[in-house]
């Protein structure tokens, strides 16, 4: 009987296994075709994995190796440092917009852009992190670095807001030897400055036509884009002849004094002759090429121009062509030597990271890498005692070193308005002075156009501040 | 409810068959949804891929227009300070650049308006509208007036990408810079204006000063309905990584939308698709599910009849024999039954259980693999029907990607006939010299978009022939152009396709070609043609490629292009074509290939485009979902199985008990013949019948030997002798039947106790009778008896009679106390009562009395037997009477015709006269229809008998 009994229970579960195979099958996931939204690209940003955040901090491709990147990142693991490039017009949409990505720390011309930054409450006080820092000692930093002073009103005094990454006197000039030689003009001696008229003079020789095209230069200001009117060199110019470009309460500029007039029209002059590339007589190459290649005379460049010069396979075989000279001088004038832009770093006053941002800050313009930038003769150094840290074993070393020490002794700071940018007092130049190299304007008419812009310009951004 | 045998095998047939039918069209309907689903589901994915594929494709499209924009001679031309330029100098430069421009075709690119802006007034600005194909002399502002008026810092926040401005976003930021003109003013107005609301690209400024320069693209309005195929039943909305919207097409109607995302490219713009089903797709999948439920039903009904039928000729067998068993006592000698005819079946005949199973494998088979068949054809239909719409829809976009990545390449060769180191080669070879300081090589093209997919391009002179490649071989020395070829260039005034390229690899592909002019000479001229041959992979990634067959034709009929999967599939054959009505979605096969088949024509370009998509995909689902079935369907079957034997088993099991018993009785009497009938009757119920047979045969037989036996009691030796002879006859008869009347008489008993027993008193009563009668007959006491005896067998008889023929006669009896003392022989009263109700009621319809007359009258029995029944006609009688005298006691005599007990009158008479040596007499009157008297006169003393 159990026999018996066994059949239909093997039967059992035989139908059994082959009912769950069949009904299992149809409730199999009937999902797997369902819609679903695709996977979202996440937004880079910042990863807030723990505790580490990002710094971004304003910089040229070749103002930050990988190398410096990683050995901070490593020393540092809760901050991410990313280089941004700069862009004034982005940063300030950005700032606007109050983007997530707006930098932390922006780069700048210290001596003309910082004052309009401090201005707009862009800059964070740095006061506070200067006193308890161990790199930056007080009676270490140079004068210049006062450049990033501000008081609430003018720079140049108060409490600090930044620091310089590296900065020369910016309106000394480099000459190409075999350049003057040719054009039988005598070497200059680099203890007595040249006149600018004298300059004008020389480059008139130096520049050199075949047919319509120009082929050799005379002169180049790099910070200018080649040979025209622009702020810093008139501020140089007219401080030579003891003379300011603005009112003494910032509100309004002076170009119609003589001195201004003279200076103004010195560069009309210039850019007629022509002396050097202008808007008038375009040049495609660039000042480095122009000059490595022994198509330019004279270039007006700071220090840091030595530094260039000593890294470019094109001159760097035979430095002893070039030469360094002091700023030249109004005639009738004093020497100033000054820098115009003193390139350095802020720290944006709402950065959400502020104690990081010292951290990337101090490291970069007080640290290490601040060192390798003096070592590497691009610039003067803003302590007085990485000053030593200047290249001096060439001729041209020593030549160069001489005349900067000589310019140390020289320096005064140039009175920039605080209440106009220097890119937006640069743009009113180009506007109104383009027609007057084209000969479409008269210089009077220009002075005309540009103060009253400036006028309306400073009384705008001095409303924006609330200042009087 | 009388739960009958028929009955519940037609439940258990039935509810097997539902249960069966109900996961199989459970399944069906699973099945069918899901496949529904996963054809949605796909339809939606792919062309949601498709037009992501050419939203992406044409954005970065966009993005190198942008910087071919940025390079070479428009942005020389906003820097070139031609304000203060005079007049013819500024004309010459505007000519070059007009030729530039003209070259642009905004439209294709669904560009609207482009404005290439100078960094001063004072530099020219570039403005140039789709239609038009030179710059417009209008003033636009320059980036010094969108400085002072604040749109400057939007357009860099939002450059390289693109992006659109609500009403009012940009006009409402406007700030007027006292020292802008009014003039101005209204510029920047203008501009602000025509940005908003539409979807702009703006390549920020772009160099630094002075010589900077900003370019806006103006984008088409409805922008992304150019790129995606949007309809009542997909809308799509693009939007960029901050959820802002740059394009939308129209919403939906109808609650019932599907929304789906992709991401286009890095910089997180994203395509969102919202599609509705068809209400053709819902009414066919109704129309699906009520196919399939009509067929459920009716083959369940099928199968209910079929049940119906087959169990009734199922339980036929058991119906027939219950009923004669129920007939049987009306007659005697008992009736055989017949067994179905075996002769007729041409298959064995099937045990009980084994028909029971076939019926339940039946019950769950015809249904299962019927509705399984048909579930496979109405499944196979609806996916064809439900794919159709999806095909269509996926065929129109797959046009626009088509569209779109040939304008890429026609812009290809468009900047490629503007790239000066070709034009100066071309020149050079026209004018026959070599002129023109070597410039550095324009290369740039090796960055535009498409030229991945080109495999190499050739130069040719006006007069078509060959002058430089990009790839030098032997092979394309015989490139050259023809004369039609080049007619056909100059007619059209455009990029022309052809198909007759051949590539690197010696394969047929297609190729571009277009006039090279020379925009430097006063006059632009044409100074030969330009021809880009491109690779096997151009188009393709714009082609959907897996299960889609995708072909494109020119105007002409030539095939231009394909993808992989049509390539391998059509192997070169040209009449794939055939048949094929434009936009109409036809179930083809093509090659061993199934699927839904459709043309797309361009109408603009007369490129015809065949696209198939193949149904393999659905034909395994279909087939995955088939084997499912089958599998289920084989558990059930198994399941029926199981049934049967159990059902089986339980409505057998009182038959088995029955044909056991009867063939255990059987069995252990010996009989000298076997009856048989019909076939070799394996079946339950005909050995059933046989067992039943054979115990009527012996019942039968039995009581006619014990009645014979009885007839024949003589005392004379001859007559005892004839009726030894006769009783051993009759013992030998049953010795050979081997039956031991003993045995007999007993099991009668036996069976009479237990139909007693099981409540049948009637059938006991019977038992009874009959017992008592053989015993009667078979007693060895010797001739004589009493009356009283004798009247008591003829009790027992009339008893029998009675219950056979119930309300048939009556018997009234008459018998004095001194009659029933009286000696007489046995067998004598029986016979006569036997012979009035046989002869006298039986084969009639009449009803009547017997009386029976007993009375001691001077020493002599008087017996008188009268009837009132049909009585025997008057030549009958003497006949009777007349026999009597002439036959012999030994003549056996036949049975009775009216099947009485077979010992007759005349046998009565013999052994009367033999008996009592003639002084008894038996006397028959009788009268047709009136009746029938016996009388029978016995003497009393007898001295043999003493």
């Amino acid at each position: 009987m159990s026999k018996k009994q066994m059949y239909p229970i093997v039967a059992m579960l035989l139908v059994f296994s082959l009912a769950i195979a069949g009904c299992s099958g149809n409730n199999a996931p009937a999902n797997d075709a369902g819609p679903g939204k695709d996977g979202k690209a996440s937004e880079g940003g910042t990863t807030e994995a723990g505790k580490k955040v990002t710094i971004r901090i304003h910089l040229a491709e070749a103002e930050i190796s990988k190398e410096q990147i990683e050995s901070f990142e490593v020393e540092h693991p809760n901050i991410d440092l990313e280089r941004v490039d700069t862009d004034f017009n982005k940063l300030m949409g950005q700032i606007a917009a109050n983007s997530d990505t707006t930098p932390d720390i922006f780069r700048l011309m210290g001596a003309s852009e910082f004052p309009f930054y401090a201005s707009r409450g862009l800059a964070l006080n740095l006061q506070p992190y200067f006193d308890r820092s161990e790199y930056f000692k007080a009676d270490d930093l140079l004068d210049t670095t006062n450049i990033f002073r501000w008081d609430g009103q003018m720079s140049g005094k108060g409490d600090i807001y930044g620091f310089p990454k590296d900065w020369s006197p910016d309106f000394n000039l480099f000459i190409n030897k075999k350049l003057f030689e040719a054009a039988g003009i005598p070497i200059p001696s680099d203890k007595e400055p040249l006149t600018w008229e004298q300059v004008k003079e020389y480059a008139a020789k130096m520049t050199v036509k075949e047919g319509d095209k120009v082929i050799q230069w005379g002169l180049y200001d790099p910070l200018g884009g080649g040979v025209g009117l622009n702020q810093d060199v008139m501020l140089a110019q007219l401080a030579s002849l003891g003379q300011s470009l603005y009112t003494a309460d910032n509100n309004e500029i002076m170009l119609d004094s003589p001195e201004a007039k003279r200076i103004i029209q010195y560069w009309v002059e210039a850019v007629k002759a022509p002396v050097g590339p202008s808007s008038l007589n375009s040049e495609a190459a660039n000042f480095i090429d122009l000059f490595s290649q022994n198509k330019l005379g004279m270039m007006v460049a700071g220090y840091w121009f030595s530094g260039l010069l000593r890294s470019n396979e094109l001159t760097n075989s035979h430095l002893d062509d070039f030469m360094m000279l002091p700023a030249p001088v109004m005639s009738g004038g004093t020497r100033v030597e000054a820098t115009r832009s003193g390139t350095g770093g802020i720290i944006y006053s709402k950065t959400k990271h502020p104690e990081e941002a010292w951290t990337v800050f101090e490291w970069f313009y007080g640290g290490k890498p601040a060192d390798e930038r003096a070592k590497s003769g691009w610039g003067l150094p803003g302590f007085k005692s990485k000053v030593e840290l200047l290249p001096r074993e060439t001729n041209f070393d020593k030549q160069t070193y001489g005349v900067i020490t000589d310019d140390l002794k020289q320096l005064s700071t140039l009175p920039y308005n605080p209440y106009i940018s220097a890119t937006a007092f640069s743009t009113l130049l180009d506007k109104y002075m383009t027609p007057v190299y084209f000969d479409k304007d008269t210089v009077d008419g220009a002075i005309e156009k540009i103060a009253k812009e400036v006028k309306i310009q400073i009384r705008e951004n001095k409303d924006i501040v609330g200042a009087k | 409810m009388n739960w009958t045998h028929r009955k519940r095998i037609i439940a258990a047939s039935i509810g097997l068959s539902l249960c069966t039918q109900i996961v199989l069209v459970a399944m069906g309907i699973l099945g069918a949804e899901r496949m529904d689903r996963d054809i949605d589901a796909q339809a939606r994915a792919k062309l949601l891929d498709s037009a992501s594929h050419n939203v992406a494709t044409y954005f970065s499209q966009l993005a190198s227009m942008l910087s071919f924009l940025q390079s070479g001679e428009l942005a020389d031309y906003v820097g070139s300070y031609l304000g203060f330029k005079d007049a013819e100098f500024v004309a010459r430069q505007t000519d070059r650049a007009n030729a530039v421009l003209g070259q642009i075709r905004l439209s294709d690119s669904l560009v609207d308006e482009i404005y290439i802006l100078g960094n001063f007034s004072f530099q020219k600005s570039v403005v140039i509208r789709a239609g038009q194909d030179r710059m417009s002399e209008e003033t636009a502002p320059s980036i010094d007036d969108l400085t002072s008026s604040n749109l400057l810092p939007i357009l860099q926040y939002t450059r390289n990408r693109p992006v659109v401005f609500a009403a009012g976003e940009l006009t409402g930021r406007l700030r007027s810079s006292p020292a802008m003109s009014p003039r101005q003013v209204e510029d920047i107005r203008k501009l602000a204006q025509a940005l908003e609301g539409r979807v702009i690209l703006n390549g920020g400024v772009f160099e630094s000063n002075p010589r900077s320069f900003i370019v806006i693209m103006v984008l088409k309005e409805n922008l992304l309905g150019s790129l995606v195929h949007a309809d009542s039943y997909a809308s799509f909305a693009l939007t960029d990584h901050d959820g802002r919207s740059i394009g939308r097409t129209p919403l939906l109607a109808g609650d019932d939308v599907i929304q789906q995302e992709k991401t286009i490219d890095a910089s997180g713009m994203k395509l969102a698709m919202y599609t509705q089903r068809r209400a053709e797709t819902e009414s066919n999948k109704e129309r699906f599910l009520l196919n399939y439920l009509i067929f459920f039903l009716v083959v369940t009904i099928m199968t209910f009849v079929i049940t119906f039928l087959y169990s009734h000729y199922l339980i036929l067998p058991f119906r027939k024999l219950s009923h004669r068993m129920t007939k049987q006592h009306l007659l005697f000698p008992l009736q055989y039954l017949r067994k179905h005819d075996g002769g007729k079946h041409r298959l064995p005949p099937l045990s009980l259980r084994k028909k029971l199973v076939v019926l339940f494998f039946a019950a769950v088979c015809i249904p299962a693999v019927s509705s399984g068949f048909a579930y496979h054809q109405f499944l196979h239909a609806f996916a064809v029907q439900q794919m159709k719409p999806a095909v269509k829809q996926y065929a129109d976009q797959v046009g626009l990607n088509i569209r779109r990545q040939a304008v890429i390449y026609e812009d290809l060769i468009r900047k490629l006939s503007l790239n000066q180191t070709f034009i100066q080669q071309l020149n050079n070879e026209s004018l026959g010299s070599v002129s023109g300081s070597p410039q550095a090589p324009d290369i740039s093209f090796l960055q535009y978009s498409g030229i991945n997919d080109s495999s190499y391009f050739v130069l040719y002179n006006l007069l078509g022939t060959r002058i430089y490649s990009n790839q030098n071989s032997e092979s394309f020395n015989y490139l050259s152009l023809d004369g039609p070829t080049r007619e056909r260039i100059d007619r059209a005034g455009r990029a022309v396709w052809l198909s007759n390229g051949r590539d690197l690899y010696n394969q047929q592909t297609v190729s571009l070609v277009k006039a090279v002019f020379d925009n430097r000479a006063p006059a632009s001229r044409t100074v030969g043609y330009i021809q880009i041959v491109f690779a096997q992979s151009a188009f393709q990634s714009s082609l959907p490629q897996d299960d889609v067959y995708t072909a494109t034709l020119d105007a002409g009929g030539n095939q231009l292009f394909q993808n992989d999967a049509f390539r391998k599939m059509a192997a070169g054959e040209p009449s794939v074509w055939e048949g094929l009505v434009p936009d109409a979605q036809q179930y083809a096969e093509v090659n061993g290939v199934r699927g839904v088949a459709l043309v797309n024509v361009d109408r603009e370009w007369n490129w015809r485009t065949y696209f198939m998509e193949s149904t393999d995909a659905v034909d395994a689902k279909q087939r995955a979902l088939i084997f499912r079935y089958a599998s289920v369907i084989i558990a059930s079957v198994a399941l029926a199985m199981l049934l049967a034997y159990g059902l089986s088993r339980w409505l057998l099991r009182s038959l088995e008990h029955l044909k056991l018993a009867m063939e255990h009785q059987i069995e252990e009497v010996k009989m000298d013949r076997e009856i048989r009938y019909g076939g070799k009757g394996r079946d339950e119920i005909g050995e059933l019948i046989d067992n039943y047979n054979r115990m009527l045969a012996r019942i039968n037989g039995l009581m006619e030997e014990n009645i014979r036996i009885a007839e024949e009691n003589s005392l004379s030796r001859m007559k005892q002798q004839e009726l030894l002879s006769l009783n051993m006859q009759a013992e030998l008869n049953m010795l050979q039947l081997q039956i031991n009347p003993h045995f007999l008489y007993n099991t009668l008993q036996s069976i009479g106790m237990r139909s007693s027993g099981s409540g049948d008193e009637e059938a006991s009563f019977m038992l009874y009778a009959l017992a008592d009668l053989f015993r009667y007959s078979i007693g060895q006491e010797g001739h004589y008896v009493t009356l009283a005896e004798e009247i008591r067998h003829t009790r027992n008889y009339i008893a029998i009679q009675e219950f056979r023929f119930k309300n048939k006669f009556t018997v009234e009896w008459n018998v004095s106390e001194a009659a029933l003392q009286c000696r007489t022989i046995k067998f004598i009263l029986q016979p006569l009562v036997e012979n009035a109700i046989t002869h006298g009621f039986l084969n009639s319809i009449r009803s009547g009395t017997v009386w029976i007359d007993a009375s001691l009258s001077e020493g002599e029995l008087l017996l008188t037997v009268r009837d009132n029944g049909m009585g025997i006609e008057a030549q009958r009688l003497d006949a009777i009477t007349e026999q009597w005298e002439r036959s012999r006691p030994a003549d056996r005599e036949t049975a009775d015709a009216g099947g009485g007990t077979g010992i007759g009158l005349s046998n009565v008479f013999h052994r009367l006269r033999l008996l009592y040596d003639g002084a008894s007499r038996m006397k028959i009157e009788s009268e047709w229809f009136e009746g029938t008297a016996i009388r029978l006169t016995i003497p009393q003393t007898n001295p043999q008998n003493e």
